[in-house]
């Protein structure tokens, strides 16, 4: 993407405008302690970028914004600005900065800074978000879509994988599909451009692998309603997307090879 | 004066942990508090220069098909005996070491250094060069057991430095600090400090991130 206008930025402005219409459902479902979370999350990442832009010439990113939203959201319990600060910049520096930069990063910032944060602070009890939210992430995933930059095969995986498990564990499979937090942790995190697998049979199976981990822990563990779920579920499946593409590509030149011969 | 570039080279410029990337595992495992750390860093001190010396002395003598299991041998005799002095003087830290003690025996930087120096020097310098290793390996040992006993308990050598809210106190305590991971976070960081400060150590990359000469977006 070097030309055109499809370039990284612009990219990057399509998340943003796809955040939207959730940030107005958490506005009216949170008030402003969220609006509080999202600007410490936001100048603390702004600042990093800075510090990167003039020690290594990397670009600033609108990306900062769906990071510091994704934050606000999912670590509702959070009460404390340092801990956000804290969080924050190891998320944005160590999942995203020293690979240069947003698209060059192999975790979302975001999971990184909260999974930081659920793991550093573990006595803190986070909340998930209710169905505003939840049919508030729709028009935002539906012009994603369109614009290709969210995989079709990556969120029907995804529902598959959730849906199957969940019916293996004998809860309503209905359930999941009415908490924000998990529904925008699908699109937003799980989903993510970036870090998703990027074959396409490889989408299927990240997305499936996705899906599936997120019922696994959220009935077996922490709750479906609660936001661990989805964000280790995308911590964990971004992991092993780059093995499953390269599985994918060894499988598909095999393939050409035995063609051929 | 060469003689002692056995003895500090391995400290920072050419440290077992952080450039040669040996011995992490017990790295990961025991550095949750200072005293472990310290501890463990005096053992494997211990064992590293005695088994050294050992085996440089007698280097002539080792058949060079079974020299492994000489070595070995020679490790694990060393080993015990650490492991018992520790069990005899100082119980409760022997069991928070649990097994990593033991675990020297098959450390790389104990093997690697009686393979790669000790077999070919002679003992004086095969010494110095299994201290100045042993100090590189403490020094990054007690670093990474400093940021973790007071981030993640707020004391030091089980001393309160940061009073705890769990004791009336204002430092919350960062739990991930006292999980594994957080020794990579910090080894990674550590890594990445020394070798801001000390290009020479960076390595070649694998591959170049290749730039289209006609390129015209951002």
């Amino acid at each position: 993407m070097t030309t055109g206008i499809w370039q990284r930025n612009m990219v990057s402005w399509m998340l943003v405008v796809a955040l939207l219409p959730v940030a107005a459902a958490l506005w009216i479902e949170q008030d402003g302690a969220a609006l509080l979370r999202f600007g410490v999350a936001l100048v603390t990442i702004l600042i990093w970028q800075a510090v990167f832009l003039i020690a290594r010439a990397q670009p600033l990113s609108p990306i900062a914004v769906v990071t510091a939203f994704a934050v606000a959201l999912l670590a509702s319990g959070i009460t404390e600005a340092w801990q956000i600060v804290l969080a924050v910049s190891f998320g944005t520096v160590v999942g995203e900065q020293i690979f240069g930069g947003w698209g060059r990063n192999f975790i979302h910032a975001g999971v990184v800074a909260l999974a930081f944060l659920y793991f550093a602070f573990p006595e803190v009890a986070h909340q998930g978000t209710g169905i505003w939210v939840a049919i508030s992430v729709l028009p935002g995933a539906a012009l994603l879509l369109l614009t290709g930059i969210l995989s079709g095969r990556v969120m029907i995986g995804a529902v598959v994988g959730l849906v199957v498990v969940t019916l293996v564990m004998g809860a309503d499979p209905g359930a999941p599909f009415l908490q924000g937090s998990l529904v925008f942790g699908m699109v937003f995190l799980v989903a993510d451009p970036v870090c998703s697998a990027s074959t396409r049979g490889g989408r299927w199976l990240y997305g499936g692998l996705a899906g599936a981990l997120i019922a696994l822990l959220g009935w077996a563990d922490v709750g479906i309603a609660a936001p661990q779920a989805v964000v280790f579920a995308a911590l964990l499946a971004a992991i092993f997307a780059p093995l499953i593409d390269a599985g994918i590509i060894a499988a598909t030149t095999k393939q050409w090879r035995e063609h051929n011969a | 004066m060469s003689a002692l570039r056995h003895l500090y080279g391995p400290i920072i410029d050419n440290n077992p942990i952080t450039l040669q990337i040996l011995g992490i595992c017990s790295a990961l495992a025991v550095t949750t508090s200072l005293t472990t750390s310290a501890v463990m860093s005096l053992a494997l001190i211990t064992v590293l220069v005695m088994s050294s010396l050992v085996i440089s002395t007698i280097r002539r003598h080792i058949p060079s098909a079974i020299r492994l299991i000489v070595q070995i041998t020679i490790i694990a005799s060393l080993v015990i005996v650490a492991d018992q002095i520790i069990q005899a003087f100082a119980f409760d830290i022997s069991q928070r070491l649990s097994i990593f003690v033991g675990l020297i025996v098959t450390n790389c930087l104990v093997l690697g250094r009686a393979e790669a120096f000790a077999m070919q020097n002679p003992p004086g310098p095969a010494v110095l060069d299994a201290l100045g290793n042993g100090l590189g390996y403490s020094l990054i040992l007690l670093i990474v057991g400093f940021i973790r006993e007071l981030l993640g308990a707020g004391t030091l050598f089980g001393l309160t430095v940061f009073p705890s809210v769990y004791d009336g106190g204002w430092f919350t305590p960062l739990n991930l600090m006292l999980l594994a991971p957080s020794a990579f976070f910090i080894l990674g960081l550590l890594i990445w400090a020394i070798r801001a400060l000390r290009p020479a150590q960076i390595e070649p990359s694998d591959y170049k991130i290749a730039i289209d000469p006609n390129r015209r977006a951002p």
